[in-house]
């Protein structure tokens, strides 16, 4: 079994995982929004999220672009370690404290370095016959009383073809969609770690939901029967509609850890616990989401503060999620709108970008910038390239105000970056980059 | 008359005797001693020699004809009874060793017959050589004929070979130049290019630069607010951090 990436044509496992898991993506706590916590997407990290406690040293064992980024809102001291290289320096910029390369047997740090050690998604890529070494590395950087926590696919051997079952051509597909090489069921999951820990709790998942996407792709690629229409319903949904649906299927995720509902087998995904011991509750053990929501409170009286991570900033749907292109910088479509309390602002400054096709003086890009309602500045852009902008705002906007202010910027045209792409059905429409949104009140 | 016969056929048969006698002592010097030598008599010399042997066997045949059944005559060189006495002793003679004679009669009829059917064999197989000896002439005219014309075939290939390489170095020659002349064109214009993708290569690269360093400066931008953020955050936490010592410390001086 050890060669199961070599029969899947995976020469460079590394690249592989890089190539699957690093994307432009932003998964620094700093650019967090509080309503993304129902998302499907963060609905696992919640889960650690809630069961860490804060100010603890965490390591994330397999931490790909940086999974668990969002635990540094808890204050936590965050390491991270990864098989590849680039996946380690991703997780790293996204805000952990520490990241390294390395072999999951083989751990870079001293023993009983942590209190809790986490995964998510990555014990099905170990191949089996090196779990065991993986597992009980975990309990060698644990710190006595320490809680390991993971996010573990599963496998359902009545409805999946064993490795040994599947043909050459079955196993090299089944391989490549995600690299899984050490699929389980949960029970022979539970029984690795309690070789290794004398206490161990496990519950499934995804037995009542999943994203969209997984849901297409457990259907596509592994054959799972779900209803056929439902499927191409999913399909046909647009980002918008899908992103909808997932905050939906994410809220009844986290609803099933906060009513403690046991759910039957899904064959598909299991969080688990483990320590040496006694454990708390499976879900909620450290429930404090204060850190969600407030952030770094900046001072009332600062002469000027940027809104790109202010906790008190909120960024309205017409903005994209933060990418890395680099800067970190939100797209936006026709029209985008953030919100902002301030005493007063005395100018707005901000940079801006495009990747519109065709633009030119032929064809520019109308764009308007708006502060409560009053227009700040129209201009045309026509070229391509970081503009740095700077709007002094009227007296009379800051009168009005009352001390909140709702910046605006509007787009007279966008356009679709990816409308090809079957895989990821990304239909959002685009105009601008925006960054280094900075608002000065000096007198 | 008849001593006058008898006399003519012991002549005959004595020269025929001489003459055999002549050509057997003189074959063995002539016969040729190998396969090799008998071809390459010449042929018309041969064919004479052959005819001659064959006119001489046909006269001895014809002298065996005349004489196969003819006995010495009963003469007598008395005169009167003597004589016929002798000659009736004689014919008594005859008549009572005819069954003597009459085999040697037998004989020379059989001796005449073989030699007839070796002369007609002979004269049939010298025949067949003749016309063989004509074909063969016929056949190696043919081939000295082919054989001329082949070498004339033969030279006028050649000459056109040579003709056809003339040609061909003529025309490699003219290719060559007209190659070494449109690779200097060649040459000429990707130089051109190149000098103008070079201009071009500057002019983006001065295009990227400006990006990168537009680029650089929102990054620089990012990080200085960034930094400013966490000095905050620094600050605030020193500030917290001083009031809770500032708590404990009075925690601790009220305990005490």
């Amino acid at each position: 079994m050890k060669d199961l990436y070599a029969r899947a044509g995976i020469e460079d496992v590394a690249e592989f995982y890089r190539t699957k898991f690093v994307s432009d993506e932003v998964l620094d706590a700093r650019y967090f929004r509080p309503v993304e916590r129902f998302h499907m997407h963060l609905a696992r990290t919640m889960w650690v999220y809630d069961n860490v406690r804060a100010g603890s040293a965490v390591l994330d064992v397999g931490c790909g672009a940086g999974t668990l980024a969002l635990l540094k809102r808890k204050g936590v001291a965050l390491a991270g370690v990864d098989l590849s290289a680039d996946c380690a320096r991703a997780a790293r910029a996204n805000g952990y404290d520490a990241t390294a390369r390395a072999d999951l047997r083989r751990l870079p740090f001293p023993d009983q370095s942590f209190d809790y050690v986490a995964s998510l998604d990555v014990l099905g890529h170990v191949s089996f016959d090196e779990k065991s070494a993986v597992i009980s590395e975990i309990r060698r950087v644990l710190r006595p009383g320490g809680v390991t926590l993971h996010g573990i696919e599963c496998t359902d051997r009545g409805m999946q073809k064993s490795y040994e079952e599947m043909t050459e051509q079955e196993l090299r597909h089944f391989i490549q969609i995600d690299g899984h090489v050490g699929l389980e069921e949960e029970e022979e999951v539970a029984a690795r770690f309690r070789r290794v820990f004398p206490h161990v709790a496990w519950e499934p998942r995804y037995a009542l939901s999943l994203s969209s996407e997984e849901f297409i792709k457990q259907h596509d690629e592994y054959g799972l029967p779900f209803e056929e229409d439902f499927v191409e319903y999913l399909r046909g949904l647009s980002f918008k509609e899908r992103r909808a649906f997932d905050m939906a299927m994410g809220y009844v995720f986290a609803k099933v850890s906060d009513l403690n509902i046991r759910l039957p087998r899904s064959g598909l995904y299991m969080f688990l616990k483990a320590s040496d011991a006694p454990l708390g509750p499976f879900n909620n053990e450290h429930r404090d989401r204060r850190g969600l929501f407030s952030g770094a409170p900046r001072e009332e009286d600062a002469p000027r503060f940027c809104l790109d991570r202010d906790a008190g900033a909120r960024f309205d749907d017409g903005w994209h999620e933060p990418n890395v292109l680099p800067p970190v910088a939100r797209w936006m479509g026709a029209r985008a709108r953030v919100s902002f309390s301030a005493a007063r602002v005395s100018e707005l400054r901000l940079d801006l970008t495009t990747h519109l096709p065709e633009l030119g003086p032929a064809r520019p890009l109308g764009l308007e910038i708006l502060l409560n309602g009053a227009r700040l500045s129209a201009f045309s852009l026509f070229r391509y390239g970081w503009l740095e902008l700077a709007f002094p705002v009227p007296e009379d906007v800051n009168a009005a105000a009352g001390g909140r202010f709702e910046l605006e910027i509007r787009a007279d045209r966008t356009w679709q970056p990816r409308p090809g792409d079957a895989e990821g059905r990304d239909d959002r429409e685009m105009s601008v980059a925006v960054c280094n949104i900075e608002v000065i009140s000096d007198e | 008359m008849v001593d006058l016969e008898v006399e003519k056929t012991l002549r005959e048969i004595r020269e025929r005797v001489r003459a055999e006698a002549a050509a057997g002592g003189e074959e063995p010097a002539q016969a040729p001693t190998r396969g090799a030598e008998l071809s390459t008599l010449d042929a018309a010399t041969g064919a004479a020699g052959v005819s001659s042997a064959l006119g001489r066997l046909e006269v001895n045949v014809s002298t065996a004809e005349r004489a196969r059944s003819r006995l010495p005559p009963l003469v007598s060189n008395r005169k009167g009874w003597p004589a016929r006495l002798e000659l009736w002793v004689k014919r008594q003679i005859k008549r009572a060793t005819h069954w003597f004679t009459w085999e040697q009669v037998n004989y020379n009829a059989a001796v005449y017959h073989a030699l007839r059917d070796t002369h007609a064999a002979l004269a049939a197989l010298d025949s067949e050589l003749a016309s063989l000896r004509r074909q063969l002439h016929t056949f190696e005219e043919q081939l000295d004929a082919r054989d001329a014309r082949l070498s004339e075939e033969l030279a006028a290939g050649v000459a056109s070979l040579r003709g056809e390489q003339r040609a061909f170095v003529d025309d490699i020659h003219r290719e060559q130049r007209a190659l070494a002349s449109d690779l200097r064109r060649e040459q000429g214009a990707l130089t051109d290019g190149l000098r103008g993708d070079i201009n071009g290569g500057r002019v983006e690269a001065r295009e990227r630069a400006a990006h990168v360093l537009e680029e650089q400066r929102v990054l620089f931008r990012q990080l200085s607010l960034e930094a400013s953020e966490r000095a905050v955050a620094c600050e605030r936490s020193r500030r917290d951090l001083e009031t809770r010592l500032a708590e404990i410390k009075k925690d601790v001086m009220s305990d005490k």
